[in-house]
């Protein structure tokens, strides 16, 4: 199969049309999105655009000194813009704006300003920086924008991780229908014997013994198992897989039962190998106190296409 | 890219929730249509769908115009797909496989068996690995060439190519495959 082929078949996928529900709620999430974020972007703006002095209070630990770096290169530049005085007014063409030559339009610092005035604001500004940075950038003031983050990250998770169903629950096989061998205490029964001190107690140990001997465990007969048939469909999309299953054996060693105890991941070949256990198989039982009797019997049935098999 | 698509980005970009909109529903539909290539479900394709148009309004900002919209747009559905497998087979195991076969269910109507093998093949691409499903998807499924899957997938031309030989391969011992039979694992 070539690359145009393979491109044919793709477009004969059959694409479901689209809920328009579904649609509509993935818009309005995008827009609460994208709200959410135009509100954190503007609200960084705004800090940076307040006074110097205000983004020294509010600067996060991250920003600290990248802002105190900002903040003197401003307080040099206008020192320089006012040590020139009235040259340096109407002297800044549109590409040579840059941020610092902004503030300075907004404070109205290019107009005719004195020398003196203009040394007066650095000195203040100067001030400025000596209280910000003494009382400003304060851990407390830090935490105040550190909360506030942290409550926007945790109702973004909300939105977006919706809590995990809870896992399905573990599948325990029921008891056997057959009732356990009643347990009798052979000396408790028994007449006392002159000598019980020595003889009972180990008599009633042996008893006790054999009724805890584990039974033996069923046996798939001698001839073996016959397989189930592959489904036609399963063969078709290349399924293949291991399902375990649990089986109830009775005394006879018929399945009575079959449950899936681990998926192959494929329902069909799931429902084959229940359907065949049940039909055809037949098991020499489990045998406890020389008895048949039944029990539960586990077994993995591996489906396997015959190219993986061949190539594993 | 066209300069009204672009300028619509900017638009997004700079806060207009009116352009923002516009660009959403516009490509709305090119996202859910990769989503459900890739999941193979629309209950799972319209939840990807979703996670992508959330994400798009996060992180419309660092679209820098370096490559196409649809290819940065191709790159966020593959992510939020991932994302949303990772997640599902954490939680709930792999339903992937009940929800691909409810596909070829209609195995008598015209075209049935074109559809039995193309689940085939997807089945096959999952089986390899998501790097070959996403190359296989984006360039015979949504018409790439190997150079613009290879930008989309930050791999070089090459890998592009290797990965298409692969899956003929496989494709071809998939087409040869015998009937099957099973082992018994007391």
């Amino acid at each position: 199969m070539n690359d145009e082929q393979l491109a044919q078949l793709f477009g004969t996928q059959k694409i479901p049309p689209l809920s328009q529900a579904a649609k509509t709620a993935a818009l309005n999430a995008a827009m609460e999105a994208f709200a959410a974020q135009n509100i954190s972007a503007v609200q960084a703006e705004i800090t940076q655009d307040t006074s110097p002095i205000t983004a020294g209070i509010n600067a996060t630990p991250e920003t600290t000194n990248q802002k105190k770096k900002t903040f003197l290169t401003i307080i040099t530049s206008l020192s320089r813009g006012f040590s020139k005085g009235s040259q340096t007014a109407g002297e800044h063409t549109e590409s040579r704006i840059t941020p610092i030559h902004r503030l300075r339009q907004r404070y109205s610092l290019n107009g005719p300003a004195s020398r003196f005035s203009g040394w007066l604001t650095v000195a203040g500004l100067h001030v400025g920086l000596v209280i910000a940075l003494m009382v400003g950038l304060t851990p407390k003031n830090e935490m105040v924008i550190f909360d506030s983050v942290k409550v926007e990250a945790v109702e973004d998770q909300k939105e977006l991780i919706e809590p995990p169903p809870p896992p399905p629950p573990d599948y325990v096989p029921p008891s056997p229908d057959f009732a356990p061998p009643p347990s009798f205490n052979v000396a408790a029964d028994a007449p006392a014997p002159v000598n019980a001190i020595t003889t009972a107690p180990a008599k009633a140990e042996v008893a006790r013994v054999a009724a805890k001997t584990p039974p033996t465990p069923a046996k798939v007969p001698k001839k073996g198992l016959s397989p189930p048939s592959y489904p036609s469909e399963s063969k078709k999309l290349g399924e293949a897989g291991v399902v375990a299953l649990a089986l109830y054996l009775t005394a006879e060693g018929k399945v009575q039962e079959a449950r899936v105890e681990s998926s192959s991941g494929f329902p069909r070949l799931d429902d084959a190998a229940v359907k065949h256990a049940l039909k055809t198989w037949r098991f020499e039982p489990c045998i406890e106190d020389r008895k048949p009797v039944a029990c539960w019997y586990k077994i993995k049935f591996r489906f396997q296409l015959e190219d993986a098999k061949n190539g594993a | 890219m066209s300069t009204d698509e672009a300028a619509l980005i900017r638009a997004a970009q700079s806060g207009e929730a009116e352009a923002f909109a516009q660009l959403i529903s516009r490509y709305y539909d090119t996202l859910y249509r990769f989503a459900y290539r890739w999941c193979g479900s629309r209950v799972e394709a319209e939840d990807v769908t979703q996670q992508a148009c959330i994400k798009l309004g996060r992180s419309l900002g660092q679209f820098r115009f370096e490559a196409a919209f649809s290819s940065w747009l191709y790159r966020l559905v593959i992510n939020c797909a991932k994302d949303w497998r990772s997640s599902q087979q954490r939680h709930q195991g792999d339903e992937l496989t009940e929800d691909v076969q409810e596909e070829p269910e209609q195995g008598h109507e015209k075209g049935a068996e074109t559809e039995i093998y193309l689940q085939q093949v997807l089945k096959q691409l999952e089986r390899m690995g998501e790097q070959y499903k996403e190359t296989a998807l984006l360039v015979y499924a949504e018409g790439m060439s190997h150079a613009e899957a290879a930008v989309i997938l930050d791999v070089k031309e090459s890998t592009v190519s290797w990965r298409l030989h692969e899956i003929r391969k496989q494709l071809q011992l998939l087409q040869n495959a015998q009937p099957g039979s099973w082992e018994i694992h007391p």
